[in-house]
């Protein structure tokens, strides 16, 4: 007669082995099915660390619909092209980007890319029957870190959330979020998860300058801006040093310095989100 | 006693039939219960049901687990790996557009046979959805079927896409442009030109014509072809009023109280948008509808009075009542004494019996007509007399006319027969003429642009074939490219520059509002090219000003996209210079030139201060016209109709417009002869059997479809169908492809003698009439149905009832925002299909093809039902002078909903608002919700349909195309997609695309719905009652549908439901205390103006 205590010092590690196979069965199970980390090889390695987290790009200098619309939306060849035909030209990836813009395709695993333009891989993906807005998250102050991860710390982007319903609900079912027990109309959301939040960037804009300059009563149309130019930036200059302001002001191309018009010209390079400190960090 | 409705016609003898089994399932229930002792019951599955029983049989126990099996191993290998995906940005941000939000842009589309100025939805530069322009004074915002379904030609994958073509001694080859105008430039330099075009109208457009014509020094002759040609009423108006008509002719159903047509005015017939829209109007002033037809149309399906009359004996049915008319009104209308003369001799004594008519109310038919439109006349209401289409015959135009004048329908700020545009002016003759031309060898150049002769036309493919070269400008190498020597590719409505005029003093602008989708050209620009390579004055780009430099694009450096030939005026140019040259002194503008054009386009619609009707009375002066005397015809009379839902075939291709049922018999995909069945009965032939015409020295085979209401001694087939070379969609084999158009003879053969034999074969026609019956359930469809309790506070919740009912459901929901309901107004339902097309569109709803309706399974979110009702007791004499009901049915979204509670996935909910929603990733499939649907509008998708969008699941070689497609969804580069799929370009990116095994239905386009949430959210303010709006109530010509907020007591629709709540029903409600959020206006019979219709 064999006592199974004996068996079971014996072969312990077969009911381990057993117990440990089933973890990892359940853990695999869970994560089978949606696609964190998914990171693909991009036509062009752009990085998210170079852009947003060392130049502090804003992320909404090159998503800029994601405030006012549904989607985020891929920036705009122009956009790219509107530092990048004055600056990184030395850089290989770069020189792939004005290649693509100069011959108007390119090629890639014997497929034509037409458009002069990049063929992302996309990244996040909701499925079909879900409705999202970006609008609704970003005005009521979601960081983009909150679903995108650290973006700022991504050479290559890869999806940082599960993005499935129970991950929506974690937020939503919380007090104060739209669908949450205890809503209150007109009050922000009050949370952030991720590395960092998007409060800092209203605030930056709040602190704009040339917007409060221009709330006290000074002329804000291009030809008041433009006569009234030599003076008008030095009483700019005077107004941040006065307030000592750090950042540099949001234009728009109306208030763009003289030397500076004939540089960015028609090419709409300029939009909502531009700042000096876009350029000239 | 109650009128009793029915759909089909075995409804009128027994009861709503039983449950119907498929022959090897009832054999097994017969096995069972033989097996247990039980008795066998009436389910003997007599109906033949199409399918392949082999399938079936194939799938045993063994085969069933092996399946399984392999599906959970394929569905885990699927979990490894993300579906790649591709984002591809814009070059540079277009102005005013942002991703995921839709734009509007104001154009004009043909699609209908004549212009409609519409407002087109498109999403990141593809028009996805096309609606009426809201600033139109015809359409007011809405779109006829054919408008709506424009949509799907422009992504047909059977266009011309590879760029011209030229013919060689081995089919077409591709060229170049210039080759193609330098050849075209060089012919054109010397012989007689012939240039034939579709309808020419528009300032731009007519002064391009003439501007060529001009041009050329005599040498060009233009004539304009029409299919369907509008000589007979032309002349007719000639010979009546003695100088050339200036104009085609809009009725203005909205200024009259009562409506008389010898024929169908809707369908296919004469009317254009502007009448659709002037029918709800007349509904909504409570006009009456009187129809004399021989067959069961579109109108007939809506008159109050209809009254059955021969074909050849419509015309002097029409002078008969011109008699009484003109008799007692008195004054200087008399008739013309040669028809008189005739009258007398037809008539022994009532000319009603003499034509075969029936009595109404005990008095001849012709009287009771007359003394309709007396009454309306001496009660100081303008009414409208008219024929049902263009090429009725002349005589009958000529009594339109007279009835018209007499009644002072001509003059007078009142006048109802309003000029319409230059669109419908033009005479079948010239084209008769300018081909016969051709025939005899005079012409050397014959240019053929945006028409399609040899389709429509006898006696084109022999005058072409007289032509030394002959250019065609089509979008496809339909019948007329495909002889042509040289083809130069269309482009769609949807992609061109150009101008129409919709009525007298309104016109519109067309722009285009995508970059074509291959490499084809502007219509009119390539006339321009070919101008200008004949080197005719004033074609070149003016050297003086050479052509600027094209814009470079900020990205590339390359040249931006610019429509214009190199050397060549464009055609943008052209249509701009031609407004602001002509239409911009008539409309008085304040701004200069650039901001004026900048706001017609934004608009689309101009308003010219019009010329006012004359306002006396004209002289009838169509006594000199030579008269058809009457000959009692016997035999069967074949009348040629244009197709309700393809007209002329311009569209064949369009799977959309082959898949909705026709408006009256609810056949799909397939011509057929229609006959009375009294006649079916004669001739021992059912629905379905295929029988030889025999007409004018041919044998046509046609399957035959008994059309209740129709006329004994006539047969109906329909024009449009059978076009051989419009592409894979027209050209399904599977089908009868009959042609009309040859015994047509340009309107000569519209009434013919024919003679009909059974081939002892059956067709089975694809109809949807007898899906998705009600199991017999009564509904209070119009006022003839007393004692059946209405909802006279149908609005309210507690709908009449305070005491409330015993009900299974427990809870109330509570809507403490908006309440989305709708009214349906039977009374101004046409059965028109617009609202069909327009969800389809709107929905991404699949075609599933003519096989798969056959078994039921067509997935239209709203269908239109139509119910025969005859008088209790009335045996089956009471089908040819049926009533008739046409009642479009969509999800109700009852309160208590009875499909909700049955789910098992909670797939299908209520939200906040009223809308019974339904999810489709939870859906599993179990159809429990179909099944205990009361309404039947649950679609359930038993294949991919989606994957078959190139054409219906029954087309060609369907596991090719799916394989096909799915290979493409792989492919990244946007060329790819337009060469293999194009139509999925077409899809709605706010509508998910279902799959397999899911169900679907109405969901009153929550997506819609959901965009007014989030402006309302985003401008903080409540948007008005008509922003908010579903598709099938936008698009609705006659506005039969309103949709809007229940709880706003502001609402239209609540609105509609005060003034009318004592015709308001909610289907079903009170047998099944479901509640719908639907309510019906049911349809008056009893409660119109002037009289009242008793059965026979």
């Amino acid at each position: 007669m064999i006592n199974p205590l004996h068996l079971l010092r014996r072969f312990w590690f077969v009911p381990a082995l057993l117990v440990a196979a089933g973890v990892a069965g359940a853990l695999w199970f869970v994560n089978a099915f949606h696609d964190r980390g998914y990171a693909p090889v991009q036509p062009i390695a752009y990085s998210h660390k170079q852009h947003a987290g060392d130049l502090r790009i804003d992320c909404q200098y090159c998503h800029f619909s994601a405030a006012t619309g549904k989607h985020a939306g891929v920036p705009p060849m122009s956009v790219c092209l509107g530092c990048h035909n004055h600056v990184g030209g030395d850089k290989p990836e770069v020189q792939k980007l004005l290649a693509i813009a100069e011959k108007g395709s390119y090629e890639a695993n014997g497929v034509t890319y037409a458009g002069g333009v990049v063929h992302w891989q996309r990244v996040h993906r909701l499925p079909d029957h879900v409705y999202f807005s970006h609008q609704w998250h970003v005005q009521g102050g979601v960081a983009c870190q909150t679903c995108h991860g650290p973006v700022e710390e991504m050479t290559t982007l890869r999806q940082y959330a599960t993005l499935n319903m129970g991950w929506c609900l974690e937020c939503h079912r919380r007090s104060n979020y739209v669908g949450g027990p205890g809503l209150v109309a007109g009050e922000p959301a009050t949370f952030t998860t991720g590395t960092a939040d998007n409060h800092a960037t209203i605030a930056r804009q709040e602190r704009d300058p040339v917007v409060t300059f221009l709330r006290q009563g000074q002329p804000a149309t291009a030809a008041g801006v433009a006569a009234a130019a030599p003076r008008q930036l030095d009483r700019l200059r005077a107004f941040i040093a006065e307030k000592g302001l750090k950042d540099l002001p949001q234009w728009r191309a109306a208030d763009l310095p003289e030397t500076h018009k004939a540089f960015y010209g028609e090419s709409r390079l300029m939009n909502a989100q531009t700042q000096c400190s876009t350029c000239h960090q | 006693m109650t009128t009793r409705f029915w759909k089909a016609p075995e409804d009128l003898v027994q009861a709503a039939p039983a449950d119907e089994f498929r022959p090897e399932v009832a054999a097994a229930i017969a096995e069972l219960r033989s097996a247990h002792g039980i008795d066998q019951p009436a389910c003997t599955g007599e109906l033949p049901v199409p399918g392949d029983p082999a399938l079936l049989a194939a799938v045993n126990r063994r085969g069933f687990l092996q399946l399984t099996g392999a599906a959970a191993v394929f569905a885990l290998a699927a979990c490894g790996e993300k579906h790649p995906d591709t984002l591809v940005p814009p070059a540079v941000q277009v102005e005013g557009m942002s991703p995921g939000e839709p734009l509007h842009y104001a154009s004009v589309l043909r699609a209908a046979g004549h212009p409609v100025a519409v407002a087109v939805k498109t999403y990141d530069g593809r028009p996805i959805k096309i609606e009426g322009n809201p600033d139109c004074p015809v359409g007011r915002g809405s779109a006829d079927l054919r408008t709506q379904a424009a949509l799907l030609d422009l992504y047909d994958p059977d266009r011309l896409q590879h760029g011209p073509q030229q013919r060689g001694a081995d089919g077409f080859a591709a060229t170049t442009w210039a080759a193609l105008d330098a050849a075209v430039g060089a012919a054109l330099k010397q012989g007689r030109v012939g240039l034939l075009t579709g309808p020419v109208d528009g300032p731009a457009r007519r002064r391009l014509v003439d501007g060529l014509v001009a041009a050329a020094g005599g040498r060009l002759t233009h004539a304009v072809f029409e299919a369907l040609p509008r000589t007979a009423e032309l002349r007719a108006r000639q010979q009546a009023w003695g100088d050339r008509p200036a104009a085609g002719r809009q009725y203005r159903l909205d200024r009259a109280r009562l409506l008389v047509a010898f024929g169908d005015l809707l369908g296919g017939g004469l009317a254009g948008l502007g009448e659709q829209v002037g029918f709800g109007e007349l509904r909504r002033n409570r006009g009456r509808v009187v129809v004399v037809e021989p067959t069961l149309s579109q109108l007939g399906t809506c008159a109050d009075l209809r009254v059955r009359c021969a074909p050849d004996r419509l015309e002097w049915a029409a002078w008969g009542v011109a008699e009484l008319v003109a008799k007692a009104l008195g004054g200087g209308a008399a008739l013309p004494p040669a028809i008189a003369r005739e009258l007398d001799r037809v008539r022994a004594g009532d000319l009603s019996a003499a034509l075969g008519l029936r009595a109404v109310d005990g008095r001849p038919a012709l009287e009771a007509v007359a003394e309709a439109l007396v009454a309306n006349r001496r009660a100081g209401h303008a009414s409208v007399v008219c024929a049902g289409s263009a090429w009725s015959p002349a005589g009958l135009h000529l009594a339109v006319e007279f009835l018209n004048g007499a009644l002072g329908n001509l003059h007078g700020p009142q006048a109802t027969a309003a000029p319409a545009g230059a669109s419908a002016i033009a005479d079948g003759g010239a084209a008769d003429d300018l081909l016969t031309a051709c025939k005899r060898g005079e012409i050397a150049t014959l240019i053929v642009a945006g028409c399609n002769p040899v389709h429509g036309h006898p006696a084109a493919a022999e005058a072409l074939a007289a032509v030394k070269l002959v250019v065609a400008v089509a979008d496809r190498l339909d019948e007329t490219a495909s002889l042509a020597h040289w083809v130069a590719p269309a482009a769609h409505d949807l992609e061109s520059w150009g101008d129409a005029e919709l009525r007298a003093g309104v016109v519109a602008l067309q722009q285009p509002c995508v970059r074509p989708l291959w490499d084809v050209r502007e219509v009119e620009q390539s006339l321009l090219a070919f101008a200008a390579a004949a080197g005719w004055a004033g074609y070149a780009q003016p050297a003086a000003k050479p052509p600027a430099a094209p814009a470079l694009s900020v990205v590339s450096r390359a040249p931006l996209w610019d429509a214009a030939v190199a050397g060549v005026r464009s055609w943008r140019e052209t249509v701009r210079a031609a407004w602001i040259a002509q239409v911009r002194p008539a409309a008085q503008p304040l701004a200069d030139d650039t901001t004026w054009w900048s706001a017609c386009l934004a608009r689309g619609v101009v308003e010219l201060p019009a010329a006012p009707a004359p306002a006396a009375a004209p002289t009838f002066r169509g006594d000199a016209a030579r008269i058809q005397p009457f000959a009692a015809s016997t035999g069967y009379q074949l009348v040629l109709s244009a197709s309700r839902t393809l007209r002329d075939g311009a569209s064949a291709n369009n799977p959309w417009l082959q898949e909705v049922p026709d408006p009256v018999s609810k056949v799909t995909w397939d011509n057929y002869l229609a006959i009375s069945p009294a006649d079916a009965q004669r001739e021992l032939v059912g629905e379905g059997a295929v029988v030889a015409l025999e007409v004018a020295g041919r044998t046509i085979e046609a399957p035959v479809h008994v059309q209740d209401g129709q006329h004994p001694g006539t047969l109906e087939l329909f024009l449009g169908w059978g076009r051989t070379r419009a592409g894979a969609v027209a050209a399904l084999d599977d089908g009868f492809r009959i042609d009309a158009f040859p015994l047509f003879a340009r309107g000569a053969g519209a009434i013919q003698a024919a003679a009909i034999k059974p081939t002892g074969r059956t067709y089975e026609l694809a109809t949807t009439q007898f899906h998705d019956r009600l199991a017999g359930r009564p509904m209070p469809l119009d006022d003839s149905m007393a004692g059946h309790e209405l909802a006279p506070k149908w609005v309210a919740g507690t709908d009449g009832k305070p005491g409330g009912r015993l009900s299974l459901w427990r809870t109330e929901h509570a809507y403490l925002g908006r309440r989305w309901g709708m009214a349906i107004d039977l009374d101004a339902c046409t059965g028109c299909n617009a609202c069909v097309v327009a969800c389809s569109a709107e929905n991404n709803i699949p075609v599933v093809g003519r096989d798969e309706v056959r078994k039921n399974r067509e997935l239209h979110w709203i269908r239109i039902d139509r119910y025969y009702s005859s008088a209790p007791g009335a045996d089956q004499a009471a089908r040819l002078d049926v009533q008739v009901v046409n009642q479009p049915m969509l999800c109700l979204h009852c309160d208590n909903a009875p499909c909700e509670v049955v789910c098992p996935a909670n797939a299908t909910m209520h939200n906040d608002q009223g809308v019974s929603l339904q999810i489709y990733n939870r859906c599993i499939g179990t159809r429990y919700c179909a099944n205990n649907c009361p309404y039947k509008v649950r679609r359930f998708n038993w294949y991919e349909y989606a994957k078959y969008r190139a054409g219906p699941v029954g087309a060609g070689a369907p596991l090719e195309r799916v394989a096909r497609n799915l290979v493409t969804e792989g492919r990244t580069t946007a060329a790819a997609e337009l060469t293999h799929a194009p139509l999925q370009l077409m899809l709605n990116p706010e509508v998910t695309v279902r799959s397999m095994g899911v169900m679907e239905k109405c969901n009153f386009c929550v997506q819609r719905l959901r965009t007014v949430r989030d402006r309302e959210h985003a401008s903080n303010r409540a948007l008005p009652d008509g922003a908010i709006t579903t598709a099938c109530a936008q698009t609705c010509p006659t506005r039969a549908i309103v949709f809007g907020d229940l709880n706003d007591p502001a609402s239209a629709v609540v609105r509609l439901g005060e003034a009318e709540g004592h015709r308001a029903f909610k289907a079903l409600d009170e047998e099944l205390n479901t509640r719908p959020a639907v309510a019906y206006l049911q349809r008056r019979r009893g409660g119109h103006a002037h009289g009242k219709e008793t059965h026979p």
